[in-house]
């Protein structure tokens, strides 16, 4: 199975990943760092499974790459890609925040889950909350990934 | 007989209850609450003759004072003789509706005589005001007032005619001095005051309604005073009943004039409300006997559905519907100079072509307020730009002028005409319309509710129920014969009816069509309507075709009509139903457009204008338009262009080709290609769009500049790890050239460079550095000079004074900027505060004590304690790495990762490449190059370090930071929010650890470009903006800011600004932020610059002066150079010393002073060489 990790984060991209790798037997992991670097592995590659990040760089930040802008719904930009192409793969949104964007558009996670639910039916499976002190996001992730995705192990 | 009885009984009680009252204001209170209201006039007669006592009157003293005074309270104020007695007098209490109406209706009919008089006034001061004649019509208000007395009416009637006649400066001078004949502050100077704001030209009236709404909700005053204020200062249909109720009180108190105003006001208000309408329509009427004002006769048709309404005729209206429109242009302008204020010839006047209704308003007056009604009508029918401008100018007008009926037809008309279906158009298209189409009938009728006559005109802008009515009224049937306006209204018209011209048959056979959902002919028939000749019925007929086609579900049609025809005329969407539309865009049809390009420009109008809920659509529509044509870039399109309309290509390339935009599409591979794709799209824009040239060459011009700046700003910041190889050979010519000759000399004397390797071996075993002690024995004296040299060479690489790696390290790394690029995640996240130095501990985070609203006082210190220890781990590890891993270590025991130690064998190997044959040019340059190696070597070590220790570290102390945190809260506080920004925060460290990180590289070529000096400054300015929290420059540079900085100074221009801007930062006085002012003047040879910052007020200087007398000194003594490679406080010196050497002008004279301006800003003044 093949496995697009799309995360920004250092650390929640190296638990992640090690948690994939466990829970998925045989999980090829690739890593995108960015909407760019996603949408671009999406374009070339046959993948199954997403474990996306909502807020993301626009482009992988370098030396002289600043990221051109953060993003707070990078997520629903990779979504609507994989929707208006057709593209069939599963997807679970992985973040570490309750709420997204500012002023005027501001939404909570809840509101955000209600219009991915709505808008992307047979893509999205769910999100789960992150977070670097507690275990219980791979609980919630493994429990999404064992009820939607085969070749999970149960154990 | 009983009843004259008992009207004199009650008569009786009402004076015995009011003279034997000690509080005679309670008791009329008590009276009008329990007093048949039919007595209501013969107790204000009563009240009304009390005359002053006499003094030799004895009869009950006390109470006839009383009395006296009652009336003063009450009626005095009726005719304010001084500005200051409007609302002197105190309102009586609040009784029922009907009674308040009926009190009201009392006193005005007691002064018929004098409201009649008004009247007239009113009616001169109207078509005065209309016809431009605004002395005779400020003349007519002073007639009144000299008659009358002062009122609130005349006051912001006047304001508003000032403002008109003579401008912003006069209508302020005036309102000024009105302020200051009321006295006091208080409600009258407050509504004063506003209506002046109201009538400014460059206030919006949308925005001034808005704001005003809710900041009078704030004002701490009384529910109904508060209604009275609302009325006055934003005017517009009430908000219930009790407010209506509480003006028309509080009116009373003011004046008759304004009593009678809020009384018509207040019956308009109950014309469509309730059944109390039937009391409003009798008070109506009686005034309406006695009372000669037409728009009672208006009222009591609303109220009582009398016939006895005016009925306007038009003959001009009559030839217009015939199709005759320069007949009836010649007409209208005879009937509009007979009766100026007829608000359907307003209408109908708007209707003609622009040259015709320039010769209307130019034969009433262009200046005049009919005029500019006309014309302001006519952009809004004829969708003529600026639209919105143009809304906003008439409901200015509308509002300064509400008392007037043709003010408020106007506001009903605008809310119309901007709504987005037209009123012919069938309804509702979803909730969200219904409830706008509600919003706006509503206001619809209630403006025509204050018209003084039927006319046919306004029969479409009506709901239904009212206009069965009007029509009922009209006898419209006949009318339709004689003005077949209307006639589209009534049923299906006869084909070729010789009455109606062209276009108003289309147009009815239009709505014929919708009424029996025949869409076939509905969109025929509206389509041949937009492509009319005629202006105002293309307008009619863009609005009616896509309210057609949204009914009939043709939305896609719907989309690619409204695509081309905003397109064309960007302002059109203020009148076209852009959010409705897409409010019905689903995935169905996103898929069925594909990559249409009107679905991009319809999603693009609404991502501009309605809300951002769509803009991942509108990304990817950008997307696909591009690959439905095959390509995956804008620029690309030039191949296939031909397949796309003209106007929609401009539209496409010109706001949706943004870098905004198409970064989320996968065709590029960083945020430099997005700019420059946008660049080369704006160059193909100036082409396909001449009459545009300017904006995008303007933008053209941003964008590069911009581009350019990134790319220096990161050539800059790249530049931290440097050493000046020319001046590192220069300086090794004037030290050594001796030294090496007499090296020559020994070399000459016969030993080889054999016994020379041989030598080092022998003698050292490690550290080069003890070299001079363990050859110190004469028969060591050549080896020795060689080692001295080599050693001389890499001390003047790694600290030399001039160019040495540590003065960089220090002023570019060490000195502030390690530290402020990696606490700036942190300092924004409001995770870390500022250490106070004096206290020696880090400052309450008073920012999320504030934010999680702990009311446990305990727990809030154990919280403020876990931030504090994290924000001192944290600033330990940027110390360590500054003081510890970014040190030169020159000898084993030194610290520090930058290894320029030299061992025995490197030594050898120097020895053996340059040791004894080569020149004295040969050998500085192979210590040169192989410190360079050791260098590259070092920092590689520091950036892995960085990259992989640091970070770990940080992440580490975050991690704990949330766990502590999270712990000590448990489940009875709520700390999400700031574990949350703790979490975000963290990914922004690790980007300012990795960014960091990448100052570790060499100093790689850079452009060889000049840049302006502004443009030197901005990448300082920009980088400040990263690292400070709120930073904030105002550059002024003058002549200066064009002035080249060559490409080897930009660096230094950064350098010192950046130091500059840090020490601003650091003594913030400024609560938002860092604020920084420069300012520049050219002198003989130099730019001198001058930079101010607000410090913190009350600060004790002493400390900081007793500095800056020792920087000059320092400055003086030149003994500047001690600090170039120490941090703290050593910023002045640091600048001074690259402006006096690094720019190579050794006779420059820097002009370096800083000093306090008073005890609120800090001022630093110096030079730079042009």
């Amino acid at each position: 199975m093949r496995v697009l990790l799309v995360e920004d984060t250092d650390n929640k991209r190296r638990e992640l990943e090690l948690f994939i790798e466990n829970a998925i037997v045989g999980a090829d992991v690739i890593v995108a760092k960015s909407l760019q670097a996603a949408l671009k592995v999406m374009s070339s590659d046959v993948i199954d499974l997403v474990i996306l990040d909502m807020s993301l760089p626009a482009f992988d930040i370098s030396v002289s790459e600043d990221g051109f802008k953060h993003l707070p719904y990078a997520g629903c930009d990779v979504l609507e890609f994989i929707d208006s192409r057709d593209i069939d793969v599963l997807v679970v949104v992985v973040t570490a925040f309750g709420q997204f964007g500012q002023g005027l558009d501001v939404k909570t996670l809840t509101q955000l889950n209600a219009e991915l639910t709505r808008d992307y039916q047979g893509i999205y499976l769910g999100y789960v909350t992150y977070s670097a002190i507690a275990d219980q996001w791979r609980t919630d992730l493994l429990q999404i990934l064992q009820e939607n995705v085969r070749s999970i192990a149960h154990d | 007989m009983t009843s004259i009885q008992t009207a004199r009984q009650q008569l009786r009680a009402v004076r015995h209850t009011m003279l034997g009252s000690s509080d005679k204001y309670d008791a009329l209170a008590s009276v009008r609450s329990w007093l048949d209201s039919a007595m209501f006039p013969e107790v204000i007669d009563w009240l009304l003759a009390q005359r002053k006592p006499q003094r030799t009157f004895s009869f009950d003293k006390n109470g006839a004072r009383s009395l006296h005074s009652i009336r003063d309270q009450l009626f005095p104020s009726l005719f304010p003789r001084k500005f200051g007695d409007i609302a002197k007098f105190k309102p009586l209490p609040e009784v029922e509706p009907k009674r308040e109406l009926l009190w009201a209706k009392a006193l005005l009919l007691k002064h018929a005589g004098q409201v009649r008089s008004y009247v007239t006034f009113r009616s001169q001061f109207e078509v005065a005001a209309l016809s431009g004649a605004y002395s005779e019509a400020l003349q007519i208000l002073s007639s009144l007032e000299e008659e009358l007395g002062y009122s609130l009416w005349a006051t912001k009637l006047r304001i508003a005619t000032i403002q008109v006649a003579e401008g912003l400066e006069s209508q302020k001078k005036y309102a000024a001095e009105v302020k200051r004949l009321a006295r006091r502050p208080g409600v009258i100077s407050y509504i004063v005051h506003q209506v002046s704001v109201r009538n400014e030209p460059s206030v919006s009236p949308e925005r001034f309604i808005d704001q005003l709404s809710s900041q009078i909700t704030t004002l701490k005053l009384p529910s109904d005073l508060r209604a009275f204020v609302h009325h006055h200062v934003v005017g517009g249909r009430p908000s219930s009943y009790a407010a209506v109720l509480d003006t028309l009180r509080h009116a009373t108190a003011c004046s008759l004039v304004d009593c009678y105003e809020a009384i018509v006001d207040a019956a308009r208000y109950f014309a469509d409300a309730s059944s109390f309408s039937v009391h409003v329509g009798r008070t109506i009427a009686a005034l309406s006997e006695q009372i000669p004002d037409p728009r009672l006769l208006g009222l009591s048709f609303s109220l009582r559905s009398t016939t006895d309404m005016m009925i306007w005729r038009s003959a001009a209206l009559e030839q217009w519907t015939s199709g005759d429109e320069t007949a009836a242009a010649a007409e209208l302008a005879r009937e509009l100079k007979r009766d100026y204020t007829r608000t359907d010839l307003h209408e109908l006047a708007a209707r003609f072509d622009r040259d015709k209704v320039t010769t209307i308003i130019s034969s009433l007056g262009t200046e005049s307020i009919a005029a500019k009604l006309i014309d302001g009508r006519r952009k809004l029918l004829h969708g003529e730009s600026p639209l919105e401008q143009a809304a906003s100018d008439l409901t200015r007008i509308a509002r300064n002028f509400s008392t007037f009926p043709w003010a408020d037809t106007l506001e009903g008309f605008v809310a119309a005409e901007l709504a987005p279906l037209p009123r012919t158009a069938p309804r509702p298209i979803s909730a969200a319309a219904e409830k706008q189409a509600e919003l706006v009938d509503s206001k619809v009728a209630y403006s025509m509710s204050h018209e003084t006559a039927l006319t046919p005109i306004f029969l479409p802008r009506l709901n239904p129920a009212s206009s069965d009515r009007y029509r009922s009224a009209l006898q419209i049937e006949t009318v339709v014969v004689a003005a077949g306006e209307n006639q589209h209204l009534l049923a299906e018209p006869s084909t070729g009816n010789a009455y109606l011209n062209e276009e108003l048959a289309c147009l009815s056979r239009a709505e014929a069509a919708v009424l029996r959902h025949d869409w076939g002919v509905a969109i025929q028939e509206s389509t041949t309507l937009s492509q009319s000749g005629h202006p105002f019925f293309r307008t009619l007929g863009c609005r009616l075709l896509p309210a057609v086609q949204m009914r009939s579900g043709s939305l896609g049609e719907c989309i690619q009509f409204l695509s081309r025809l905003c397109v064309e005329n960007e302002n059109a969407r203020h009148l076209l139903p852009i959010g409705e539309l897409m409010d019905r865009v689903d995935k169905r049809l996103k898929r069925q457009m594909g990559g249409d390009i009107s679905l991009a420009i319809l999603l693009d109008l609404f991502s501009r204008y309605y809300a951002a809920t769509l803009d991942q659509f509108r990304r990817r529509a950008y997307e696909r338009v591009l690959n439905d044509l095959g390509v995956t870039r804008p620029t690309q399109l030039r191949t296939v262009n031909a397949r796309i309309n003209p106007s929609e290509l401009i539209y496409y390339l010109r706001h949706l080709c943004l870098p905004e935009i198409m970064y989320a599409s996968p065709a590029y591979v960083g945020s430099r290609e997005l700019q420059e794709e946008r660049i080369a799209v704006l160059q193909w824009l100036v082409e396909l769009d001449p009459t545009e040239e300017a904006r995008y060459s303007k933008e053209l011009v941003e964008r590069t500049r911009a581009l350019v700046l990134q790319a220096r700003r990161v050539e800059v910041e790249q530049s931290r790890i440097q050493v000046d190889a020319e001046a590192f050979r220069r300086s090794a010519e004037q030290r050594l050239r001796q030294t090496f000759e007499r090296f020559v000399a020994f070399r000459q004397g016969g030993i080889n460079g054999a016994e020379l390797r041989g030598m080092f071996a022998d003698a050292l075993q490690g550290d080069a550095s003890r070299l001079s002690v363990a050859l110190s024995t004469p028969d060591n004296e050549s080896a020795d000079l060689f080692g001295s040299m080599v050693l001389e060479l890499r001390d003047e690489f790694a600290i030399g004074k001039n160019s040495g790696l540590d003065g960089f390290l220090s002023t570019r790394i060490r000195h502030g900027a390690l530290a402020s690029e990696l606490r700036a995640p942190l300092l924004n996240a409001h995770v870390v505060t500022k250490l106070d130095e004096t206290a020696g501990d880090y400052r309450a985070n008073d920012h999320w004590l504030g934010q999680l609203r702990l009311t446990n006082s305990a727990l809030s210190a154990r919280l403020d304690s876990h931030l504090k220890a994290f924000a001192r781990g944290y600033d330990n590890l940027l110390s360590e790495i500054a003081t510890q891993w970014i040190q030169v270590k020159r000898t084993p025991a030194d610290r520090g990762l930058i290894d320029l130690s030299i061992t025995a064998e490197q030594l050898r190997v120097i020895a053996g490449f340059a040791g004894l044959d080569a020149s004295f040019e040969a050998f500085a340059d192979t210590v040169f190059d192989n410190l360079m190696g050791k260098l590259e070597m070092s920092i590689a070590i520091v950036r892995e370090r960085i990259q992989n220790v640091a970070v770990v570290r940080a992440e580490n102390l975050l991690t704990q930071l949330q766990r502590a945190l999270a712990r000590d809260s448990g489940d009875q506080y709520d700390v999400a929010p700031l574990i949350s920004a703790i979490q975000e925060a963290g990914t922004a460290v690790q980007t300012a650890f990795d960014r960091v990180a990448s100052w570790f590289t060499l100093s790689s070529a850079a452009s060889s470009e000049p840049l302006p000096v502004k443009d030197a400054i901005a990448i300082a300015t920009e980088v400040a903006s990263r690292l400070y929290p709120g930073f904030a420059a105002e550059i002024e540079l003058g002549e200066a800011a064009d002035v080249s900085v060559e490409a080897e100074y930009v660096q230094l221009y950064f350098y010192i600004f950046l130091t500059l801007f840090e020490n601003a930062a650091r003594h913030s006085g400024a609560a938002e932020g860092p604020r920084v002012a420069v300012g520049s003047t050219c002198d003989d040879g130099g730019i001198v610059f001058d930079v101010r910052n607000p410090v913190i007020r009350g600060m004790d200087q002493t400390e900081s002066e007793e500095r800056l007398v020792r920087i000059r000194m320092a400055i003086k003594e030149s003994r500047y150079f001690e600090s170039v490679s120490t941090e703290g406080r050593s910023g002045f010196l640091k600048i001074y010393k690259m402006i006096k050497h690094d720019f190579l002008r050794p006779d420059f004279d820097p002009a370096l002073d800083a000093r306090f301006d008073g005890d609120q800003a800090f001022h630093v003044r110096f030079r730079l060489p042009r």
